[in-house]
């Protein structure tokens, strides 16, 4: 199990590096919900199409890690998709990738309960629409229109 | 047996919470038996680090994907339908888009043809929709030209931000019209409900009781009029006398396993536009052989999910999109017929906040994924709090061939066979869709977008499969019973002491979302039912 962690490990950092401000996706905690949330037989099924197009992604660099998960990509492409998708909300589930997104400026919370946000309320003066547009046909005002060809 | 009831509600979604509601006041004894059971504010998942992850697990609006056994799964390749199984029934994860049908939504027949007219106008239903805005709790702003008067709202409207006014500047470049989206939420504490915090987590409900959920907002008054409420009840039929009239129903109770049968003299089904065509068919019985209320053979036929065309939009300036109700403006420019486009029929423009950080990755709305690698982070920096979205949604035609059936191979886990639903867009709904999608693109370049990404929602297969956010139209309403379910007043033609109120009534659908229409009908059918029916 520990080898299979650190080739998942393996595979969501090539997926989702980090890069100075966000953390690897090992840093936040992406291995463990991939691993939760594929399930055994994916995660096996994960693991055998890494070492046919290519891995064990363990003992490679960064540019053959890509190159494998490339070939994983094109040539597995719902499974690598399944596992793409998981690893993006389970990275984006986590507090290190919230604390990046704050350090890079964003008013951003993890969770969106219990603090929420403040906004400014709706200013009549600033907000609401000037222009005269906007009508609707009244109940009394419809009439028969001519079918457009085809339709008929 | 229980205790026989005056009146029998089915489903305790919005409709059967305000017919239990105005029935229960007005001291009739109701009983309202509902499949699923209560979702309180904190099981909501906004306080939960996963709460994107839960929105496609056990907060998925398919119940197919959420897989609990209150759920009955949907038989079908075509869609994926939006359902809650619980009390407050799919508000319990709606957006709570408030907006109404217009006038010439109920003159359809007169108009073109190609759809019925409604028995009633929308005159007839203007003082419900006024009185159900204040009832559910609805912030907005009077003075919208493009519709009827209405109001006052419960609450003033929800704050613009940069995303609302971004928005609106777009709109306006285009010279098209553009409002501050009417949505069933409350900007501000009202009726001992707490006001909006701007979570920008509408999209699994709101866990504040902030949004019109009718589990929040009405049925604490239903129940504190005296309605009972009993859950974990699955109807499994109804049952009829040998005059016709329906005796009551049969229910799965789900936390014993037994079969129970509750009488009444009224019975009222809210049970949604598939919930209500399934149970009909399967109260078949010897002298209604396909299925109850259906001389017409109009029942589970004319299912209608509005046209849907999406686009996501990606611009330089910063939004900070994730904050706020997600309803930001919508635009009725193209809402009204004009033969001059190549059909009848228009759409509204649904301009949404964007999606939250995984939302955004996985592209769960635009179809479009960020790319992985060392390129994602630039990627995503460019874009979270950059962005909005719009949604073209439009009055697709009712046809008899999309419907709702029972699936031969399907069942719900009390071994009931599920719903099988068949729905195919017509020619009149492509050129629609395809007429929405140029405009689409045409507010992504008055917005200055960087990327616009069009979302509509056909396959690799080339087959086009909505969402289903709305199920309408199954047991329409009508004039004549050889070719509706219900009278206008919600009765069923062929079977006395049945009302269907809930969205398969609707002759047509619109260009707008339907709670607030089905809202305004349930309480015009509640107060019918007191007033005329109920007292006799």
């Amino acid at each position: 199990m520990t080898c299979a962690l650190d080739e998942l490990a393996a595979m969501v950092d090539t997926l989702l590096p980090g890069d100075g401000i966000f953390p690897p996706a090992s840093a936040a905690g992406t291995v463990d919900k991939l691993a939760q949330r594929l399930g055994g037989p994916a995660r096996a099924a994960l693991l055998a199409a890494i070492e046919q197009c290519g891995g064990p992604l363990g003992p490679l660099d960064p540019e053959a890690r890509r190159a494998v998960v490339e070939r994983l990509e094109r040539g597995h492409r719902g499974l690598f998709e399944t596992v793409l998708r998981v690893a993006f909300l389970g990275y984006y589930g986590s507090e290190p990738v919230a604390a990046a997104m704050r350090a890079g400026g964003l008013d951003y919370r993890l969770t969106p309960q219990p603090e929420g946000y403040a906004m400014q309320p709706f200013d009549e003066e600033r907000d609401r629409p000037r222009h005269p547009r906007g009508s609707y046909r009244r109940t009394e005002e419809v009439r028969r229109v001519e079918l457009p060809e085809g339709l008929a | 047996m229980s205790q026989r009831a005056d009146v029998l509600v089915i489903g305790a979604g919005p409709s059967g919470a305000i017919v239990s509601l105005v029935l229960a006041a007005a001291g009739k004894r109701v009983v309202c038996l509902e499949q699923g059971g209560w979702t309180r504010g904190e099981e909501h998942p906004h306080a939960d680090p996963d709460w994107e992850w839960r929105r496609f697990a056990d907060w998925a609006p398919d119940p197919d994907v959420r897989g609990k056994a209150e759920d009955y799964p949907v038989d079908t390749d075509d869609e994926q339908a939006l359902m809650w199984a619980g009390v407050g029934g799919a508000s319990v994860i709606y957006t709570a888009l408030w907006p109404r049908l217009r006038p010439s939504d109920f003159r359809k027949g007169t108009e073109h043809g190609l759809a019925p007219d409604w028995p009633i106008t929308y005159e007839d239903l203007a003082s419900f929709y006024d009185r159900t805005d204040l009832l559910m709790g609805t912030s907005g702003l009077v003075g919208d030209q493009a519709m009827p008067p209405r109001g006052p709202f419960a609450t003033p409207p929800m704050p613009a931000g940069a995303c609302g006014r971004h928005i609106a500047g777009a709109l306006e470049r285009l010279g098209w019209h553009g409002w501050p989206f009417p949505v069933a939420a409350l900007s501000q504490d009202h009726d001992g409900r707490q006001g909006c915090n701007h979570c920008g987590g509408c999209f699994v409900g709101c866990s504040r009781g902030s949004l019109a959920d009718a589990s929040a907002c009405v049925w604490p008054k239903a129940l504190a009029a005296g309605a009972e409420l009993r859950t974990g009840a699955r109807v499994e039929r109804l049952e009829q006398d040998g005059s016709g009239h329906l005796a009551g129903a049969v229910y799965v109770d789900r936390a014993t396993g037994q079969r129970r049968r509750q009488e009444a003299d009224l019975v009222v089904l809210c049970a949604n536009g598939v919930g209500t065509p399934r149970l009909l068919l399967l109260s078949a019985n010897g002298s209604c052989p396909d299925g109850l209320a259906n001389r017409s053979g109009q029942v589970g036929r004319n299912l209608m999910h509005h046209t849907l065309v999406g686009a996501e939009y990606r611009v330089d300036a910063p939004l900070e999109s994730h904050k706020g109700m997600i309803g930001a403006m919508i635009s009725s420019e193209f809402a009204e017929t004009d033969t001059r486009r190549g059909f009848v029929n228009g759409f509204n423009l649904n301009i949404v906040r964007a999606p939250a950080p995984g939302s955004l990755a996985v592209g769960a709305f635009s179809g479009h994924r960020a790319p992985w690698g060392e390129g994602h982070h630039a990627w995503f920096r460019r874009r979270f709090g950059h962005g909005f979205r719009a949604y073209a949604i439009g009055d697709d035609l009712p046809q008899p061939d999309n419907r709702v059936t029972l699936s031969d191979r399907r069942t719900d886990s009390d071994g009931l066979p599920a719903p099988r639903i068949a729905y195919r867009p017509h020619e009149n709904d492509w050129r629609q869709m395809r007429w929405a999608k140029q405009r689409l693109m045409e507010l992504g370049s008055a917005a200055g977008a960087f990327e616009t990404l069009i979302n509509d929602y056909v396959g690799a297969d080339g087959k086009y499969r909505t969402p289903a956010w709305h199920l309408l139209g199954t047991c329409r309403m009508g004039l004549d019973p050889e070719r509706s379910v219900v009278d206008r007043w919600q009765r069923a033609w062929d079977v006395p002491n049945l009302y269907i109120v809930d969205g398969s009534i609707m002759p047509t659908g619109g260009v707008v979302n339907p709670t607030s229409t089905v809202c305004a009908l349930a309480l015009r059918a509640a107060e019918h039912l007191r007033d005329q029916v109920a007292r006799a």
